[in-house]
């Protein structure tokens, strides 16, 4: 399963982001895979793409590829793990999305996380101290 | 991570094979746990890959961008400038 972070999200459905065309391939390597969104990310993702056209074409996006959400159970748990993911890296300054993605990949080992974000393959690990299972190389 | 308990009923032959696996020192729960990862992902795996391409190509002509969308102020993949922006947002909200 592929857990998709903010920044590919974003570049799929803005043609005009500066990672539109890397994205695009990057979902034809991927096609095979299921493919998954938290609602963190569909937050930053909205504000990142404020108007209609862009708005629809994530909706399609999430019918179409058949994002499925997660986390499906135990939300209580998972804000609580996530805070203390959060608290573990301070002074990176995470956001709370990067925090769900960490955690995300530690519930489960066959997750990986498509993002183009630095930070999660230098810095950031899981829960368990373990590396974060990346879907694309950087 | 909390996790819950399931019961499963077994019939006298997969319990004959249960009680071996335990014996040589194999997690039942670990084998239920694998089988139904193993399960799940065979389940939404498509038996040939969607054509995504296609997909996206057919979501763009449906919802174009008008022509005089304004172009964003600022770079989504820098970590500093998107905080900053949603930052700004927020701040502007009445």
């Amino acid at each position: 399963m592929i857990l998709i972070d903010t920044s590919p999200l974003v570049a799929l459905c803005d043609p005009r982001d500066s990672k539109h065309r890397t994205a695009m391939s990057h979902l034809e390597s991927l096609a095979a895979e299921q493919f998954a969104v938290c609602e963190a990310v569909l937050t930053e993702t909205c504000f990142h793409l404020p108007h209609e056209s862009q708005r629809h074409r994530l909706r399609a996006m999430l019918h179409e590829l058949g994002m499925e959400p997660l986390p499906v159970m135990n939300e209580r748990a998972f804000w609580l793990e996530v805070l203390d993911w959060l608290t573990k890296y301070a002074d990176h300054e995470p956001d709370w999305a990067d925090g769900c993605l960490a955690v995300l990949a530690g519930h489960d080992k066959d997750l990986k996380v498509w993002t183009y974000d630095r930070e999660f393959r230098t810095t950031w690990r899981r829960p368990n101290g373990t590396a974060i299972p990346m879907a694309v190389k950087g | 991570m909390n996790s819950r308990l399931v019961n499963v009923r077994l019939d006298a032959e997969r319990l004959r094979k249960a009680k071996l696996l335990r014996e040589r020192g194999v997690r039942l729960s670990d084998v239920l746990r694998e089988a139904i990862d193993e399960r799940f992902s065979a389940l939404r795996r498509p038996e040939s890959p969607p054509d995504v391409r296609a997909i996206m190509a057919r979501i763009f002509d449906q919802y174009p961008d008008p022509p005089n969308l304004p172009s964003r102020r600022y770079d989504v993949h820098d970590r500093g400038a998107a905080r900053e922006a949603i930052s700004r947002k927020l701040r502007l909200r009445p």
